[in-house]
């Protein structure tokens, strides 16, 4: 078990003052088997009434809308978690992380690339051979894809950043036979928010990042989960105005 | 019935004049075309309609409880009634609407229930629609054209009055309502059902809003009048579900309301229909619907489905795989009338190629013993031919259920066609109902 004490800011810089604005932000990690928040706390920029409710997936949502002009958008969450990955309580399979979903189609190519990987042994280790073979084919390459790039896309330029490694990897493992699901959370150090996903072996879900070809063990802070992106992005917004916007995240999560 | 005859000109002329169309999708283009109109009701005597009544009531009431189940405790699935992978699978399940309470606990407010009338006189259940049915304003607006064409028509046949289609719309809209005004929230002029959405609002008092008049505040949902905002207690939507909330669902929709699902949620509005309800309608789920009725309500269900098989059941599979020339089979992904395939109709290659899938893909499909159901005379010139028709039954829920008197006939103008949906061509029929 490790104590995590985590801090993520997160500001939307516009051009030109925008005249409205929704969010939802899933920025508050939840307690679930394997992690307990001890504390965390959230603030808005500019400040302004949210919605606290939970989703369909467990996750926490904070949602609602800046009715006035604003050229800048902060949040900020910080606070405290135990993570123990090793003794996460088993789970119910929910069948729907079984089968394809909106991002994570396979293609012939990605297929054949996945019966070229031979998986063999258990789950656990298929799920591993799987993310060395991703993380030795595609290049972690920024700017190359979008929030709307599926795994089939990310597979044929095989580029791109975590959250397209972590569909390709679910899609492949999908389609292997290994129940697999979408995370979104801090990792351990300084950086970006980042995207890994979890595998579904023997009655508990078990933390896989393909992006650095590792466990996650308990050196992440887990802010949401899905299906796919589609399901559980970190934020979501629709701006009204014609501004170009810049946007840059910070986090830090140390271990006590 | 002669003085309708007589007029059949006159009313399609007049619902030509106001708009009454109906989309189609032909080899991916889009085509609006008229919806023709055949004088020659069908007739429904009082005796037949009694059973239906209580047998659509009945049905109805078992899928809205299988909708509360399914995104609330799942009794169904743990006590082995409906395999898991039938719902999950299912396209129309949205996880994002797990443990959602809508008000009253109803999910389909409107139902259309298709089914059609066998020539051994017993009524099959065809399919269930419980997203946004349409079609409820063509018998409606068709019937009060007739009764101006021919007053003695209605004078000296006993047929249920139909006007009150709006009050059993509003009835259920207010049943549901959280505080606030009822709102139809149509796509916009350019949709096919444009016009009902307009009549509807029309016949039921509601106000007719798009998506830029419409906007959350405070996790509450506001129509932006003239007057200022007021706050909406109901929303009638007729826009798909991956479109009502471009934060929740699909991130590219232009057309949806941003946090709406959030007010939903917090049950600060409610939405008719209830997002999520595609997994009740299902083609695959459908099957399940008897053992629904049973187990919900432990009633014996009062109307029968079309005998149909799942091929996901072994003995099934062996039952289609060696009969399929007698059966049709049905793509559960498709809607509208498409992916349905006659096994006679055909070639060996084509036989193979499907069993093929079938066997690949065994839940993908269904399959159903063809019913040989009745033919309804259509006028044509002078005289009258006879063609396949169906029935579509609107139920409404809210605090209690009702079957609306009435309902939308259509038939195929293909003489050897079984399929009668609008999107595949054809018209429409006024369907009466007798009081004695």
């Amino acid at each position: 078990m490790k104590i995590l004490q985590f801090e993520s800011v997160t500001k939307l810089q516009l051009s030109e003052p925008i005249s409205k604005h929704y969010f939802l932000l899933r920025s508050l990690p939840a307690t679930f088997p394997g992690q307990r928040i001890r504390s965390a706390k959230f603030e808005l920029f500019p400040e302004v009434p949210y919605t606290l409710q939970k989703d369909g997936f467990g996750n926490w949502m904070e949602s609602g809308s800046i009715p006035f002009p604003h050229t800048e958008f902060v949040y900020k969450v910080s606070g405290i978690a135990e993570v123990s990955e090793l003794d996460r309580e088993p789970e119910h399979l929910h069948p729907m992380y079984k089968h394809p979903s909106h991002y994570t189609h396979m293609n012939e190519d990605m297929i054949e690339f996945l019966e070229n990987v031979h998986l063999r042994g258990t789950t656990l280790a298929k799920a591993m051979q799987l993310a060395d073979a991703i993380y030795w084919y595609m290049k972690y390459k920024a700017g190359v894809t979008s929030t709307l790039t599926t795994a089939i896309e990310a597979f044929t330029q095989k580029a791109g950043v975590c959250q397209d490694f972590s569909h390709v990897f679910i899609a492949m493992a999908r389609h292997a036979g290994i129940p697999a699901r979408y995370a979104n959370g801090l990792p351990l150090g300084k950086g970006p928010s980042h995207a890994w996903t979890e595998v579904y072996v023997d009655g508990t879900w078990i933390g896989v990042d393909p992006t650095r070809n590792r466990l996650v063990g308990d050196d992440y802070v887990r802010f949401c989960i899905g299906r796919d992106f589609l399901d559980c992005a970190l934020e979501r917004g629709v701006l009204f105005g014609s501004a170009s916007q810049s946007q840059s995240t910070m986090t830090h999560v140390i271990q006590q | 019935m002669k003085g309708l005859v007589a007029n059949v000109g006159t009313i399609n002329k007049q619902l030509a004049r106001y708009g009454v169309k109906f989309g189609i999708y032909k080899n991916n283009e889009f085509h609006e075309r008229l919806f023709p109109f055949d004088p020659l009701p069908r007739v429904i005597t009082a005796a037949e309609w009694s059973v239906l009544e209580k047998g659509l009531i009945q049905r109805v009431d078992a899928l809205n409880a299988f909708l509360g189940d399914i995104y609330g405790e799942k009794n169904i699935i743990k006590d082995g009634i409906v395999p898991e992978d039938f719902v999950y699978l299912s396209s129309g399940y949205l996880p994002q609407c797990e443990g959602i309470k809508p008000p009253l606990g109803v999910f389909s407010h409107i139902s259309g229930i298709d089914l059609v009338k066998g020539k051994n006189g017993t009524w099959y259940i065809l399919e269930d629609n419980l997203r946004v049915p349409s079609g409820a304003s063509y018998p409606l607006i068709a019937r009060d054209l007739c009764r101006k064409c021919s007053v003695d028509t209605f004078k000296n046949n006993k047929v249920k009055d139909n006007r009150d289609y709006g009050d059993l719309l509003k009835g259920a809209m207010d049943a549901v309502n959280t505080g606030g005004i009822n709102v139809i929230f149509t796509p916009g002029r350019y949709n096919a059902a444009y016009f009902e959405h307009s009549y509807l609002a029309e016949k039921s008092g509601s106000v007719l809003a798009e998506s830029q008049e419409l906007f959350v505040e405070d996790n509450c949902l506001y129509y932006r009048s003239l007057e200022g905002n007021l706050k909406v207690g109901s929303v009638y939507r007729r826009i798909s579900d991956e479109y009502l909330d471009p934060l929740c669902f699909l991130q590219e929709s232009l057309i949806g309301i941003p946090n709406l699902m959030s007010a939903y949620r917090a049950g600060n509005v409610a939405i008719l229909n209830a997002p999520g309800n595609g997994v009740a309608d299902d083609k695959g789920i459908y099957y399940f619907v008897p053992k629904m009725i049973e187990y919900y309500l432990q009633e014996k269900p009062i109307l029968s489905n079309a005998p149909t098989y799942l091929p996901f059941y072994e003995a099934d599979q062996k039952y289609v795989l060696e009969n399929m020339d007698k059966l049709v089979i049905k793509d559960v992904a498709e809607a509208g009338g498409y992916g349905v395939l006659f096994g006679n109709e055909l070639s060996p290659e084509k036989l193979e190629e499907l069993k093929a899938t079938i066997l690949a893909e065994p839940r993908r499909f269904i399959a159903q013993e063809v019913i040989d159901f009745e033919d309804l005379p259509l006028l044509e010139g002078d005289t009258t031919i006879e063609r396949k028709a169906d029935l579509r039954a609107f139920v409404l829920s809210g605090t209690e259920t009702k079957v609306w008197p009435s309902g939308l006939t259509r038939f195929s103008r293909n003489p050897d066609s079984f399929i009668v949906n609008s999107s595949q061509g054809g018209g429409f029929k006024d369907t009466w109902v007798l009081s004695r």
